[in-house]
């Protein structure tokens, strides 16, 4: 019944073992044979000419133009989707907890981008957006070739990540904003605050940790985008991105010592925006969920 | 006067509720139709077919190719997930139950997981993977599925079982049940529609994977639907084959809306129970 | 029905905490007997070992001369009512109530009969395909009660039943228990935080502080012959007042005055003690009318500082100012009354309802020095337990 401190502590390990060992081994192993692999010259198609290089293939990546363009369509598109979706999910979070009529209707409809699968929705958009089968042109009146030019296929990568991603984003805030007492917000309303000074001062204030956790997850999420952009331009008309970059090496050049410097930087660019995160809003995150119980 | 401003905002929610709905369903309407154009009625730029006919999904069930894609599909998702929950519903249980040391580091670590680049390891499980046999089989997928829904699975479950009261256990133990009994009887139908949520999310992600499909996989043998489509060539090298991919898109799509549709409350929960409690 | 004996049952942790330290009694075949004391008392450890949620780390528990330590709860037919009611969510009051019964594998016919039986009896007929959700905190409350009575068990436990439920309905509540043991006549086991609890419900009461039973006894022994500083302070509402209190002599110098003490008092006194604290209920304070002051009544002027009018009674709070010799002496920690710092000591008195007086008013009251308690300062052991029964006048 009881069980001693002991015994405890080896079923909870005992328990634990599986997962932990399957993360282990299909994450944390690869990623240091990442970067083992990267130091070396090793290309499939020539696997006799395996040799150790040290740094030379990072030295190549980032002298490269390639990888430099590549990081900044991959800030360019994380950018534009991540505040896009905010602003978009705060609005939508709102209508699903304000809204008096067809509020089940709203919050199952707007699982459906959630559930559709990228790739479909990447089809879905580049369809209607191209010149011959599309119909956006003709809705706007418009001969664009849409993702034969950079800027505009950057347009319909962010918007069709929007479309996809804003749900999740304005669940997760519907989540927080539900979370707010609501006497608070009839406090503020007693206090005198209209409805706007109750939203910027009261609101999003107490909203600011699942703001945080939100925009933290769809920035790491942006960061590694490939379907949409695979999907919609395979990387062409200077839209490639990182993951692009990596994949196209590895598995389409067969450059395994390349493709794994790719693949290391990646991993090292997420980690940067992780600990940029949890540096410049840890604190205010800590501090926060210390009122928590 | 009041009765007006009541009357305008009441109009406000309707319009703008009509155009989130508006909003989420466009695109799949657009697929829809798209997919039951007939191939002369593809360029006319029109939202709606004109002439609606069921020809693309005749030729689809008639392709092989598809057929094999999607039960690769739905065993492999099934599959990672029946195996990826399992597990992560042990982990859940030892970090809400029990008391051992290293809980947070595998919280944080998976939470670290949660957030890894996947185009990071391709390199690495393709090399490893021809290496092991791997490569282009089902467990091959499997594997990764499992690993990368882990952190998912074991956060929403530790959110649920947190809120399971399992003390129910002690009053099923004094009501005369053996340890089997309470937990069949009282935890096992609490903690179900948790798992059942998880299972859903779990499933979801498998079945949206693009990379490691691609990358991990070369034929018909372990191909999944994601892939498959955007591998699809025409019957020529010139002519893409937009209904057929159309209607693949709407077939590979409606298991996941039907779930939506039948399990909202569900998935709401289990998106937000991890990310905002824990 | 059953009779259980604790014999020298003891419970630690594996972190080294001891929640129970060598707790004996019996508990009387039939019998309605509670265990009172504040949170952390160890009460309800105490119960989860008796019925077998928890292993006792030494001692025994015999029900009915059978030693029960190694038996899983399943196996010791007791049934219990948790301070949350543990009604399982997914099941219908119908099947909540059936539960046990359909674990113990009896025939559904029966088991439809019991469940009906049961439920006429806490007026749950019509509740019975509803869920828990759909009930209110009494409900709950009855539907739990329901489960326990429907095994007819050897022993009802009660952990805390009443405590989630509002003041009046916790009234109504207290007596419909008590109504239902006394009809069942099956012993029972309630354990309360609540000394109002434990005063009018219990046939016997077990007050516990820190891991160890204070003292035992029915309610009026406990209140009346409190053994200790504890069990004095915990049982009645308001608390006793308690007063640093000075030997000299056969003299007792009390803050509000000085009285010769009764011959049958300084006989339990020990001889070279000097230094006591001193319990006073409130209701041994009366009004002084009319200058007749009887032997051994000691009076004084009190200015008051607060009055609690509740219609049947008067509470009068007034303070009183501490003797500096007093003060030399540490004043125990936990009790309730503390020494402020302006060396003042609050005290209540209980009054007749019917005395008209108002804030910052002086009034003359009467103390029946014959009733003080008189307690070891350092033990908190009462001097005074063994003297006989207040008058009856005063119950």
């Amino acid at each position: 019944m009881n069980p001693g401190g002991r015994d405890e502590r080896r079923l909870g390990w005992l328990l634990c073992a599986p997962a932990v060992v399957a993360m282990l081994v299909v994450t944390a192993y690869p990623i240091l044979y990442a970067i083992w692999l990267s130091l070396f010259r090793y290309d499939l198609r020539f696997p006799d000419h395996r040799e150790f290089i040290g740094l030379a293939n990072y030295a190549s990546v980032l002298t490269s133009e390639v990888w430099w363009q590549a990081l900044v369509n991959t800030l360019i598109i994380t950018a534009g989707s991540v505040v896009f979706e905010l602003v978009f999910g705060i609005a939508l979070a709102l209508l699903m907890h304000l809204t008096t009529v067809g509020r089940r209707i709203v919050r199952t409809a707007v699982l459906v981008p959630y559930a559709t699968i990228t790739v479909v929705a990447a089809l879905a958009w580049k369809f209607a957006f191209d010149p011959t089968t599309g119909f956006i042109n003709g809705l706007l009146g418009l001969e664009n070739a849409w993702l034969t030019e950079r800027w505009s296929a950057f347009f319909v990568i962010i918007f069709t990540e929007i479309w996809k991603t804003t749900p999740f984003m304005a669940l997760l805030l519907l989540a927080g904003l539900t979370l707010i007492p609501e006497d608070l917000v009839r406090a503020a309303r007693v206090d005198g605050a209209s409805t706007w000074q109750r939203f910027w001062r009261i609101i999003l204030p107490l909203m600011k940790p699942t703001v945080l956790v939100a925009l933290l997850f769809r920035t790491l999420d942006a960061f590694r985008i490939f379907d949409t952009v695979y999907v919609q331009t395979r990387g062409a008309q200077d839209t490639e991105t990182v993951s692009i970059v990596g994949y196209n090496t590895l598995i389409v050049r067969l450059n395994l010592g390349l493709g794994s410097a790719v693949s290391v930087l990646i991993f090292c660019g997420v980690l940067l925006i992780a600990f940029l995160f949890i540096k410049g809003f840890g604190a205010s995150l800590h501090e926060q969920r210390e009122d928590r119980p | 006067m009041k009765n007006r401003q009541a009357r305008r905002e009441r109009f406000f929610w309707y319009g703008s509720g009509l155009m989130a709905v508006f909003y989420a369903l466009l695109p799949i309407i657009w697929i829809i139709s798209l997919s039951l154009k007939s191939t002369a009625d593809l360029n006319d730029r029109r939202f709606f077919p004109v002439n609606m006919n069921f020809d693309n999904y005749r030729s689809l069930f008639a392709d092989t190719q598809f057929l094999a894609a999607l039960w690769n599909s739905l065993g492999i998702a099934l599959i990672a997930t029946l195996l990826s929950v399992t597990l992560a519903m042990f982990t859940a249980y030892a970090l809400v139950r029990l008391e051992f040391p290293g809980k947070r580091a595998i919280l944080g670590g998976a939470l670290a997981i949660a957030m890894f680049p996947p185009v990071s390891i391709i390199g690495p499980l393709f090399n490893l993977w021809r290496y092991l046999g791997l490569f282009d089989t089902w467990a091959g997928l499997i594997l990764p599925y499992m690993t990368f829904t882990l952190p998912l699975g074991i956060w929403t479950l530790s959110a649920f079982f947190r809120e399971i009261p399992w003390d129910l256990d002690k009053a099923a133990r004094v009501d005369g049940a053996s340890s089997m009994q309470a937990f069949r009887y009282v935890i096992a139908p609490l903690a179900a529609p948790g798992v059942f949520t998880a299972a859903i999310l779990v499933f979801i992600f498998a079945w949206n994977d693009f990379l490691f499909a691609t990358a991990l996989t070369s034929t018909n043998a372990a191909r999944t639907v994601p892939a498959a489509i955007a591998f699809f060539t025409g019957s020529s090298q010139f002519e893409q084959p937009t209904g057929s991919i159309a209607a693949a898109s709407v077939i590979v799509t409606a298991p996941l809306l039907i779930i939506v549709l039948l399990f909202q409350r569900r998935i709401v929960a289990g998106l937000t129970a991890g990310a905002v409690k824990g | 029905m059953a009779e259980i004996i604790l014999d020298r049952v003891s419970k630690h942790f594996p972190d080294g905490t001891v929640t129970l330290q060598e707790v004996s009694f019996t508990i009387r075949n039939g019998e309605f007997f509670i265990l009172v004391g504040p949170s952390g008392c160890g009460k309800s450890t105490l119960l989860n070992l008796i019925v077998g949620l928890e292993a006792v780390s030494a001692g025994e528990i015999r029900v009915d001369g059978r030693t029960v330590n190694k038996l899983d709860p399943k196996d010791r037919n007791m049934a219990m009512v948790f301070q949350s009611y543990a009604l399982y969510p997914h099941m219908s009051v119908r099947e909540n109530i059936a539960f046990p019964l359909r674990l113990a594998k009896v025939s559904n016919a029966e088991i439809a009969r019991r469940v009906d039986e049961a439920a006429a009896i806490l007026e749950l007929t019509p509740l019975l395909e509803r869920k828990p959700a759909s009930l209110s905190g009494g409900q709950r409350q009855r539907v739990a009660m329901g489960r326990a009575i429907v095994r007819e068990p050897e022993v009802f436990l009660l952990d805390e039943p009443l405590s989630n439920l509002d003041a009046r309905l916790r009234v109504q509540m207290r007596i419909e228990i008590a109504r239902l043991q006394k009809r069942l006549g099956t012993t029972l086991i309630y354990v309360t935080h609540d000394q109002t609890e434990a005063m009018t419900m219990g046939d016997r009461v077990a007050v516990m502080n820190r891991g160890k039973v204070q003292q035992i006894g029915t309610p009026r022994e406990l209140y009346y012959h409190p053994a200790n500083l504890f069990v004095a302070g915990f049982m009645g509402s308001p608390g006793m007042n308690f007063l640093p209190a000075l030997i000299d002599g056969t003299r007792l110098i009390l803050p509000i005055g000085e009285t010769e003490l009764a011959e049958e008092m300084l006989r339990h006194l020990p001889a070279d003690c000097t230094e006591l604290i001193a319990g006073i209920r409130p209701e041994y304070f009366r009004p002084l009318e009319a200058d007749n002051i009887s032997r051994g009544e000691l009076a004084f002027d009190a200015f008051i500082d607060v009055l609690e009018w509740s219609g049947a009674e008067l509470y009068v709070y007034f303070d009183v100012k501490v003797p500096v010799k007093s003060l030399a002496i540490p004043w125990p920690d936990d009790l309730c009354g503390k020494i402020r710092e302006n060396n003042t000591l609050p005290l209540v008195a209980r009054l007749p309802s019917s005395v008209f007086i108002s804030k910052g008013d002086k009034i003359s009251l009467l103390l029946d020095t014959c009733k003080i308690h008189l307690f070891a300062y350092k033990t908190g052991k009462s001097y005074t337990r063994k003297l006989p029964l207040a008058p009856a006048g005063n119950e």
